[in-house]
């Protein structure tokens, strides 16, 4: 036990000595909820529309009223309006002749045109109503009906950022920690000490796998205080999927460094697994978005029932039990790794 | 120039046999691509698949009718769109299974929507969606659209339209011709290739050669420092032209992506970007002493400098806190310069102002470095060449 307490400190010490370390549970945090924060959790500003009127502005005027998130510039000619939507000046413009209606969007905005298309249409119909002195027969009238009062796509994603502080901290722990060990010669000397085996593993585990819970928390905290991000936090819920989290993906690592035998390749096939996950299980790109084949193999990873997991246990999802017996599937194959794994995971060349 | 060429060769051949090198520098653009080019560039295709329930509560042909024409129209809709029809239900089944996430959104007509709208008097209906969650938010939009169509189509139906209104949708900006996302991606993933190459690659040579004390041992040898600069210069050269060459056969195989990238402006801008991003890798070594330091410091610049550089995704929807930084980054120029010079869109910065941030990014990076090249203590800007 003695043993165990002196090399936990001693890895302790390291980790906040080694600048990349400390920037990867520190830093990273921050740089992603400062930049995905400002991005997404912003209030969104109005939608810039650019007109000309050649006939009378009146009927569009009325309409336009009635998209208040539209705020409108008029000017002067259409080449004008081109030349300023063209650099990007304005979101989307409008020829208004009396008789017809041009529409011109900016070429390279590929991902938000569709979404002005959509004003448009709606534009469009608005004034045929308008113009026929009735209005819309049905009204549509949207209610979200997600777990939080306020949602955005921030909330989706700081969870996700969670779950992959925590799996890269479980799978670097052994693919990189130990093999850095290795490499320096440091476990050798160990292993000629009196500390057992389990105690050397449970020492580096552990203070990597704390590493990885204080990353996730600052992530929380940070998008809670910076950007007044409210979540509604099940803490039981949250110590289950961190810790089936942080074991899985140590039996990652473990068998990881099984499979690639140079310490460094080792590492580096680590940081291959875990941006893999990242790209692929949801946290930063929608499911939706990602063509079936990949949605399938998104669902055969665990990082995505982690992600969806931590999101359930904030409050964010509703929480299914898929994502509790990943989770519980994925934590007792990091313990069965690492019992299978352990005494190989040690090998001091 | 023997010695400069030798030592070229040995580090670009390093930059193949490292796992690390070798995935980040040579096959991670090439997925980035691939990826974000298949998620995206199918969600502009309407390959995106979702999942809407239709729900009426009550049973009348008019709710039918609304159901079954949605039904239609969702087989030429933009997203791929399963539709599930419900009828008699109430609104907490509804709303449970969009709450629990089994479809992205729900129209929910109620019970009396016909008897409203034959009284002549206005009809609602709701659509239920989780806002924040990308295809949620996509699905209720099409479902508003689509509630807006029918109404019209009533009302056309019974004689109270007077006339449609002739609409035409045109593209500004860039030369006339077809864009699509992995147009717009593929110079993006471009720079991103040089500019990772450049910020990693370098400090991690220097900082670890002056870590391990084979720098005192080269310039033991008679290759200079200049020499040392020229050879490694000269590999990063050779490996960002095979990056390049790379990505631009794959995006034309994969994607179909024909960019006129040997236009003398684009690739002015390509060796820019590879100047800058060198001059940013140097200026990292002679920043940090220890090779954990230098790739905190590389990882630092690198996240922001990417996001906020409009690599990936255009910037114009950023809030104006950002902009700022935006103006001052490389990136964002590099990309603006690049995008332009392809005739795939007009630049928000004038050209002379592109210009001279990236003039000044690429002498401050480079006089810095140089600066510290001659410094021999061990301050701040500590020397690049110090060898430990």
């Amino acid at each position: 036990m003695k043993g165990f307490f002196a090399l936990f400190f001693a890895q302790f010490r390291i980790l906040l000595r080694n600048r990349l370390d400390l920037f990867l549970t520190l830093g990273f945090p921050l740089v992603f909820v400062l930049l995905f924060g400002f991005i997404f959790a912003a209030p969104e500003g109005p939608v810039r529309l650019g007109a000309v009127f050649i006939s009378s502005r009146e009927p569009l005027l009325q309409v336009l009223s009635e998209f208040p998130e539209i705020s409108l510039k008029e000017f002067a000619n259409v080449q004008d309006l081109e030349s300023a939507l063209a650099r990007r000046q304005l979101d989307f413009g409008l020829v208004w002749d009396g008789e017809s209606l041009l529409f011109l969007f900016e070429r390279s905005r590929v991902q938000d045109n569709p979404t002005f298309h959509g004003y448009a249409r709606r534009i469009a119909r608005a004034l045929e109503l308008r113009l026929a002195g009735v209005d819309a027969p049905i009204q549509a009238e949207k209610v979200h009906v997600g777990k939080l009062p306020a949602a955005t796509w921030f909330h989706y994603i700081v969870p996700g950022l969670m779950a992959m502080a925590i799996l890269q901290a479980g799978v670097l722990a052994a693919a990189g920690r130990l093999a850095a060990m290795r490499e320096l010669r440091i476990l050798r000397r160990l292993l000629a000490t009196p500390v057992s085996g389990w105690a050397m593993l449970l020492g580096v585990g552990l203070v990597r796998m704390l590493s990885g819970f204080l990353s996730a928390s600052f992530t929380f905290l940070f998008a809670s205080f910076l950007f007044r991000v409210e979540f509604l936090v099940k803490p039981g819920w949250l110590l289950f999927y961190a810790l089936v989290s942080a074991l899985g993906a140590m039996g990652l690592g473990a068998g990881l460094s099984i499979l690639v035998r140079k310490p460094g390749n080792a590492a580096a096939a680590g940081m291959i697994l875990v941006q893999a996950m990242l790209f692929l299980s949801g946290i930063n790109i929608p499911l939706e978005f990602l063509p079936v084949g990949l949605q399938l193999l998104a669902k055969a990873l665990p990082a995505y029932y982690m992600a969806q997991g931590i999101r359930a246990a904030l409050g964010v999802v509703e929480g299914v039990p898929a994502n509790f017996w990943a989770g519980l599937g994925f934590g007792a194959f990091g313990i069965l790794s690492l019992l299978l794994f352990g005494r190989l995971l040690l090998r001091p060349d | 120039m023997k010695a400069v060429l030798a030592l070229a060769k040995c580090f670009a051949l390093s930059s193949v046999r490292e796992w690390d090198a070798l995935f980040w520098f040579w096959l991670f653009p090439a997925l980035l691509l691939a990826l974000l080019g298949a998620a995206f560039g199918g969600v502009e295709r309407g390959e995106m698949e979702l999942r809407v329930i239709l729900a009426a509560a009550e049973k009348s042909s008019l709710a039918q009718a609304l159901l079954q024409s949605f039904r239609e129209m969702a087989k030429g809709a933009g997203p791929s769109l399963r539709v599930e029809i419900l009828t008699g239900v109430d609104l907490t089944r509804v709303r449970k299974e969009v709450e629990g996430g089994e479809a992205q959104a729900a129209l929910f007509i109620p019970f009396d929507f016909s008897a409203e709208l034959l009284a002549g008097g206005k009809a609602s209906v709701q659509i239920l969606y989780r806002r924040g969650e990308a295809g949620s938010s996509a699905a209720a939009s099409f479902l508003q659209e689509f509630v807006e169509e029918f109404g019209l189509a009533l009302l056309q139906g019974e004689g109270f339209l007077s006339r449609k209104i002739p609409v035409e949708m045109r593209e500004v900006g860039g030369e006339a011709r077809p864009l699509r996302y992995v147009d717009f991606l593929l110079p993006g993933v471009l720079l991103m290739a040089l500019f990772v190459y450049g910020l990693f690659s370098v400090p991690s040579a220097i900082v670890r050669a002056k870590e391990v004390g084979l720098l005192k041992r080269y310039f033991a040898s008679p290759l200079s420092k200049g020499g040392y600069l020229l050879g490694f210069s000269l590999s990063a050269l050779l490996v960002n032209a095979f990056q390049v060459f790379l990505v631009v056969v794959l995006g034309r195989l994969a994607f179909g992506v024909r960019l006129p990238f040997l236009r003398p402006e684009s690739l002015g801008f390509l060796f820019l970007g590879f100047a800058i991003s060198l001059g940013l890798g140097f200026l990292v070594s002679a920043f940090s002493r220890t090779y954990q330091g230098a790739m905190a410091w590389a990882s630092l610049l690198n996240l922001p400098l990417q996001f906020l550089g409009g690599l990936y995704f255009p910037l114009t929807a950023m809030p104006k806190v950002l902009r700022p930084f935006m103006a001052a980054n490389p990136l964002t120029h590099l990309a603006e310069g690049l995008r332009a010079s392809l005739g795939l869109s007009t630049p928000v910065y004038p050209l002379w102002l592109s210009l001279l941030v990236l003039f000044l990014w690429l002498c401050g990076t480079f006089a810095f470095s140089a600066c510290a090249l001659g410094r021999k203590d061990e301050g701040f800007f500590r020397p690049l060449f110090c060898s430990v």
